[in-house]
C-alpha cells in the first residue's frame, strides 16, 4: 500500500473536525424540533392557560415565564447531549475514538461546543417569541447579556454532565428516559412556573435551594429588575456543577476501565 | 524480520468475580499474522481490549510497539489500527465521509484525507456504495468500510477482532488479501477469530484460547499434528452397503467410527489401498473415500471441548 506517515494529530484540528460533525449530528437528528418546537410550543401552552390567572395575582406572566422555558429547554438540549453520546458510545464510535491518539477533553469539548449553539439558538427562538407577546428587557443592555451567556452557560454545563453518563451508557434510550424524571422533579419543584410562595410550606425550602430556582431566579434579575443579588448562587451553583461536571465529563473518556 | 511488535506476558484481567483473561502470554513480530482462536467468552476481546488501551489489565505486561499499554497509552495509540468486533462508524455520514472523518481526527489535511478516502474506496471496492450513508449498508460492507477506516494512516501494529464476522465469503476473501499484503509490508497483525478456516487462511501462528488461557500453541500444521496423523472417511449412502463394509474395515481397523453414512479411522501408510481391497473383498462401492489431516476444527474441540481427545469422533 501506498505509505501514508502518521502525522501528529493536532488537538485543534480534531476539535474542529468533530465538532463539525457534531454539529451535523444534531442538524439531522430530532435536535430542531427539541431546541425550536418543544420550547415554542411550552410557552405557547402556558401563556394560553395561566395568563390571565397570574393576572389575578399581579404577575405578569409574559415576563415571569420566558426564564423558565430557557431553563426548561436548556435542559432538554442538555438531555439530548446524552442520547448523542450514547449513541455513539452504542454504534462502537466512542470506542473508536479511544483507541486514536486523541487528547482525553476532545471528544468532551466537540460535544460541549455544539451543545452551546444548540441552546444558544434555543435561548434566541424563546425571546423572539417572548418579545413577540410583550417579554421586554429592562434592566439594561449589560443584563440581557449576562442573561444569555448564563443561559448557555447552564446549558453547557448541564450537558457536560449528560456527556459524562452518555459516554458510559450503552443504551441512548434507557440513559435518557432515566433522565427525564429527575428534570420533570427539577423543573417543576422551582420557581420556574411559579413563585416559591406557592408551593405548600415543607416543599419551600427544597424549592428554595434547587440549582433551577436559583437559574431562573437569577435570570429574572438580569431581564426584569436588575436585583443583582439573585444573580449570585446561580453563579456559585454554575460553577460547582461546572467544577463537577467538568471533571467528570473529561474523565469519563479515558477512564480506566 | 525478527522485532517483536506486540509482547503480552503473564496478562490478567477480571470482571468483578469473572476472571476474563488468565495469565496470557505471547509475541508477534513485525510482518506476522498470530491468530487468537476461541469461543465467545474465551477472553479474545478482552486481550485485544487491553492491548488496544481500551481496558486497563489487572497484572502482567503488554507492549504494542515497545511501548507500554498502561504507562505509555498516548504512544500506542498512535502505532496501532484496531478493526473492533462492532463496525465503529459514523452512521448518519456517507462511507466516503467516514473515511474522510477518520483520516482529519489522525491529522491528515483536507486533500490528502480526501485523497486517501478515494484510495480505500477504490482498493476496497466500495465505488458504487460510498456516496450513501452508512446506516444504509449491509453488514458486511459495513466491517469493509471499518477495516478501511482503520487503515486510513499506516500503522506498525494491527488489531482485527473477528474481521469478518457476519461477512460473505466473497468479501471475506477480500479482506484476507488485504491482511496479506499488510503483513507483507511489514505489518504486525494480531487477529481474534471464531472461523477456524481464517486461523488456516492467514495466520502463521495460532494460539488456541479457553477460559482466559492460552491452551495450545503452533502454526496450525502443528496444532493438526497434535491430534496425530491423518483421518480416513469412507462414505457409503447405503445403509446395508454400510453395515457391510463397516464388518470387513472393523477387521483390519478396530478404532472405526460411523458418524451417519461416514466411516471413519486413523489412516497411516498402505490404510488407503488396504481400505480399498477391503472394500472390494466385501462387494461394496464406496460413494466417496478420502484421506485428510484433521481440521482445525478437530484439534480446536479436543483441545477446549470437556471430552477426551477423539480425532474420529470429532465433528467435521
Amino acid at each position: 500500500m501506498s505509505a501514508t506517515a502518521a502525522p501528529a494529530a493536532g488537538p485543534v484540528q480534531q476539535f474542529a473536525v468533530l465538532a463539525a460533525r457534531n454539529l451535523r449530528q444534531a442538524r439531522a437528528g430530532r435536535s430542531v424540533g427539541l431546541t425550536v418546537v418543544f420550547p415554542l410550543a411550552f410557552f405557547a401552552g402556558f401563556m394560553v392557560v395561566f395568563r390571565r390567572l397570574m393576572a389575578d395575582y399581579g404577575i405578569a406572566y409574559e415576563q415571569f415565564l420566558p426564564p423558565a422555558i430557557v431553563v426548561q429547554t436548556t435542559a432538554l438540549v442538555a438531555m439530548s447531549a446524552c442520547y448523542m453520546v450514547a449513541g455513539d458510545a452504542r454504534s462502537g464510535l466512542i470506542a473508536r475514538y479511544r483507541t486514536l491518539p486523541m487528547g482525553a477533553a476532545v471528544v468532551p469539548l466537540a460535544r460541549l461546543v455544539v451543545d452551546a449553539a444548540r441552546a444558544a439558538v434555543a435561548v434566541a427562538v424563546i425571546l423572539v417569541a417572548a418579545t413577540v407577546v410583550g417579554f421586554r428587557f429592562t434592566a439594561g443592555a449589560a443584563a440581557a447579556v449576562g442573561f444569555v451567556l448564563l443561559a448557555v452557560g447552564f446549558a453547557v454545563v448541564l450537558a457536560a454532565g449528560c456527556t459524562a453518563l452518555g459516554l458510559g451508557a450503552r443504551d441512548p434510550e434507557h440513559v435518557y428516559s432515566a433522565l427525564t424524571l429527575p428534570y420533570l422533579v427539577l423543573t417543576t419543584v422551582s420557581t420556574a412556573f411559579v413563585p416559591v410562595d406557592a408551593f405548600p410550606g415543607w416543599l419551600q425550602p427544597v424549592v428554595r435551594v434547587s440549582p433551577f430556582s436559583a437559574q431562573v431566579d437569577a435570570l429574572r434579575a438580569l431581564s426584569t429588575d436588575g436585583a443583582d443579588e439573585a444573580v449570585w448562587p446561580a453563579l456559585v451553583w454554575l460553577l460547582a456543577l461546572a467544577l463537577l461536571f467538568g471533571f467528570a465529563a473529561a474523565r469519563s473518556f479515558r477512564r480506566s476501565r | 524480520m525478527s522485532q517483536q511488535m506486540i509482547q503480552v506476558s503473564d496478562l490478567r484481567r477480571s470482571f468483578g468475580a469473572t476472571v476474563a483473561v488468565d495469565g496470557v502470554g505471547f509475541e508477534v513480530a513485525a510482518g506476522e499474522v498470530v491468530g487468537l482462536l476461541g469461543p465467545n467468552g474465551a477472553g479474545k476481546t478482552t486481550t485485544i481490549h487491553c492491548l488496544t488501551t481500551l481496558l486497563r489489565p489487572d497484572s502482567g505486561t503488554a507492549r504494542v510497539a515497545g511501548f507500554d499499554v498502561v504507562r505509555q497509552a498516548a504512544e500506542v495509540r498512535r502505532s496501532i489500527a484496531v478493526t473492533g468486533q462492532f463496525a465503529a462508524l459514523d452512521e448518519m455520514l456517507t462511507g466516503r465521509e467516514n473515511l474522510v472523518l477518520f483520516g482529519r481526527l489522525l491529522g491528515l489535511g483536507r486533500r490528502a484525507a480526501a485523497a486517501r478516502a478515494d484510495e480505500l474506496i477504490e482498493r476496497f471496492d466500495l465505488g458504487e456504495v460510498a456516496g450513501a450513508a452508512v446506516r444504509t449498508y449491509s453488514g458486511g460492507l459495513r466491517r469493509r468500510v471499518d477495516l478501511a477506516a482503520s487503515l486510513v494512516v499506516d500503522r506498525p501494529v494491527l488489531f482485527l477482532d473477528e474481521p469478518t464476522t457476519g461477512l460473505d465469503p466473497r468479501s471475506r476473501r477480500a479482506l484476507w488479501e488485504v491482511v496479506r499484503q499488510l503483513r507483507d509490508d511489514g505489518t504486525a497483525v494480531l487477529l481474534t477469530t471464531q472461523y477456524l478456516e481464517e486461523a488456516d487462511q492467514l495466520a502463521a501462528r495460532v494460539l488456541l484460547v479457553d477460559h482466559g488461557r492460552v491452551v495450545a500453541e503452533g502454526t496450525p500444521d502443528d496444532l493438526k499434528g497434535r491430534l496425530g496423523g491423518a483421518v480416513c472417511e469412507v462414505r457409503i449412502e447405503d445403509p446395508r452397503d454400510r453395515a457391510a463394509a463397516s464388518a470387513q474395515l472393523r477387521a483390519a481397523f478396530p478404532d472405526l467410527t460411523e458418524d451417519e453414512d461416514v466411516l471413519r479411522l486413523a489412516a497411516g501408510s498402505g490404510t488407503l489401498t488396504e481400505v480399498v481391497r477391503r472394500l472390494e473383498s466385501a462387494g461394496v462401492e464406496a460413494d466417496d473415500v478420502t484421506v485428510r489431516r484433521p481440521t482445525l476444527d478437530e484439534v480446536f474441540l479436543s483441545l477446549t471441548g470437556a471430552g477426551v481427545p477423539d480425532p474420529a469422533g470429532a465433528r467435521r
